[in-house]
């Protein structure tokens, strides 16, 4: 028998997954990834339902952004040094989708996060600060220090982005 | 530009295919709540049998030995550790939970407080909590939280929770606009309360402050980039800028520009009002505005200890010591260093204080008030190890896990053996 909890957390499931995945693409770079962030997280909302049902959205995006830093956190010991990507890139491909793309994946998960949150989901910098549990102050620093990043690994993008954003 | 960079970011996303999620979602994560419950109390249960009959077994020879949950601090302690709550931590209904020693809010967005005298986390039903972040802070010494109460569809509601008796009394109501709350802090004697509010469109924002006593809230215009606020115990606050700059808002006055410069924001104002700790992105050192001098007071790390941090002041011990909270650029653990703000023949830089897990490090609040005060020597703890046992007892504490573990498996074998 389907609860009212159940088809409650369906309908938000089968509305809102489309629009997750999206988020969780970019956040990730990975659609495997992406795939596990937001199973992940909705299984935490099925787990909490009864206590976040009013409003389940703000509490999925939450729970994939936090996901995703942490289990970058494991990942990272198999990974390059940062300062191993700190060169500009190669970008045979010139297209600025791919080259974004392949730049966003060098930068740190709270960068790509605050860039993710402010040029995609279109949070101001208030609202972004809010979602990570961060300061306005964070924010704004994170999201300078990502687009210069973005400028140093892919000078390409710089029409992009801008000179001195 | 944003804009060249915001379709960019649409196309990629809309070029990913949307992922495929699994029909038995809720299943599982209901499932998943049922086991976490009931391996909750079984656990509970095992572990209270288990150590409890080991205890008893040795009680003539150890009998004071007591496991790090029921371990009592008498006058309470800051955690030496302070990690994020369990997902599966009850919810506390009953608000006197007792002195707390440090809030923040959890990754999923809860309020937590941890009591002082246990150590033990309380996943708070505060009234009116907005389950996506808002603002939470604790005062110095421990007995009050305040939090922005979202219980209404609109309008803003600043609500103050006593720990001891559990009364939640509103110190800041508007009806006419929502605002969000960024930035909430205490005075060091916890006596007034400032907040940062910005609009919904963060185009506008305002300095607030009240007196908990009189509740007679008053608000200011500052720019709309403002972004931290620090408040003393005469009612001055001192409002940081995201774009670089400092402004110093008398009792009753607006904000004048009193520096000017990137890279720091408001903190925590001394006890005598005269220095204030800042933020810090991405600093070798420490940094404290100096009130009368109108300067800014630079403590460079000692070598070799830390590398470059973001610096979030909680509090001071005193007029002289001001307590950071250090985490790498790349998001680690917070670890809590106690320092002063000059480099001198009587200034101190301590690392090691303590540690806070990164998921909470930039939500959490500090009763610094129970931090000892310093008695000369490297080896004095300031924050207490809730997690270890305090005599060497460790041998009891391994049977009881060991008892436990092998309560938990005859369970497991006995719940499968009884599903089939």
């Amino acid at each position: 028998m389907i609860t009212g909890d159940e088809a409650g957390f369906d309908a938000f499931v089968a509305g809102r997954s489309a629009a997750l995945s999206r988020t969780a693409y970019l956040l990730t770079g990975d659609h495997h990834l992406a795939q596990d962030l937001v199973q992940a997280a909705l299984l935490q909302a099925a787990k909490h339902w009864g206590r976040i049902h009013t409003s389940p959205e703000a509490y999925v995006r939450r729970a994939m952004y936090h996901q995703n830093i942490s289990w970058w956190r494991r990942r990272k010991v198999a990974e390059s040094p940062l300062s191993f990507h700190d060169g500009a890139a190669a970008a045979p491909d010139t297209d600025l989708r791919l080259t974004l793309d392949q730049a966003l994946a060098r930068l740190t998960p709270k960068q790509r996060t605050v860039l993710v949150l402010r040029f995609y989901e279109d949070l101001t910098e208030v609202e972004t600060a809010r979602a990570l549990g961060i300061s306005a102050g964070t924010v704004k620093s994170t999201s300078r220090q990502a687009l210069a990043r973005l400028r140093a690994l892919a000078p390409e993008l710089a029409e992009l982005i801008g000179a001195d954003a | 530009m944003t804009e060249e960079l915001r379709t960019t970011l649409h196309r990629i996303a809309d070029s990913a295919p949307p992922v495929p999620v699994g029909d038995d979602l809720w299943q599982r994560g209901r499932a998943a709540r049922r086991r976490g419950q009931a391996f909750a109390v079984a656990a509970v249960l095992a572990l209270v049998v288990s150590v409890g009959g080991i205890a008893t077994l040795t009680a003539t020879s150890d009998r004071e030995a007591r496991t790090a949950s029921s371990e009592v601090v008498e006058g309470g302690a800051i955690p030496r550790n302070i990690v994020d709550i369990s997902d599966d931590l009850a919810v506390t209904t009953d608000l006197a939970v007792g002195l707390g020693s440090a809030a923040f809010i959890s990754r999923f967005g809860d309020p937590v407080v941890i009591t002082a005298t246990d150590g033990l986390p309380h996943r708070l039903a505060l009234p009116g909590w907005d389950q996506t972040p808002t603002a939470l802070a604790m005062s110095n010494d421990g007995r009050t939280i305040a939090y922005q109460d979202g219980s209404a569809e609109s309008g803003t509601y600043l609500t103050l929770v006593d720990l001891e008796t559990g009364r939640s009394v509103r110190a800041f109501s508007d009806d006419s606009q929502r605002l969000q709350l960024s930035e909430l802090s205490w005075s060091p004697d916890g006596r007034w309360l400032a907040w940062i509010a910005t609009t919904q469109d963060g185009l506008q924002a305002l300095l607030g402050r009240v007196q908990s006593s009189d509740g007679r809230p008053r608000q200011v215009r500052v720019p709309s980039d403002a972004a931290s606020v620090a408040v003393a115990d005469d009612g001055s606050a001192l409002v940081g800028l995201a774009t670089g700059g400092l402004l110093m808002a008398e009792p009753g006055r607006g904000a004048v520009s009193v520096f000017s410069g990137p890279g720091v924001e408001a903190g925590a104002f001394s006890p005598d009002g005269r220095h204030v700790a800042l933020r810090t992105s991405a600093t070798k050192s420490s940094y404290t505005w100096d009130t009368d001098a109108g300067e800014l007071l630079e403590h460079a790390f000692p070598a070799d200890t830390l590398e470059a941090v973001e610096l979030r002041p909680l509090g001071w011990l005193d007029d002289r010591l001001q307590v950071l909270l250090a985490q790498d650029l790349r998001g680690s653990a917070g670890e809590l260093v106690v320092t002063t703000p000059e480099v001198g023949e009587t200034s101190t830089w301590r690392r090691s204080v303590g540690y806070v897990a990164p998921e909470i490090a930039n939500s959490v609040s500090l009763a610094v008030d129970l931090i000892p005060d310093l008695d000369g020597t490297s080896s004095q703890l300031l924050t207490h190890d809730f997690a270890g046992p305090r005599r060497d007892s460790s041998w009891i504490i391994g049977l009881g896990v060991a008892a436990a573990i092998g309560v938990l498996l005859a369970l497991r074998w006995l719940w499968r053996h009884h599903a089939r």
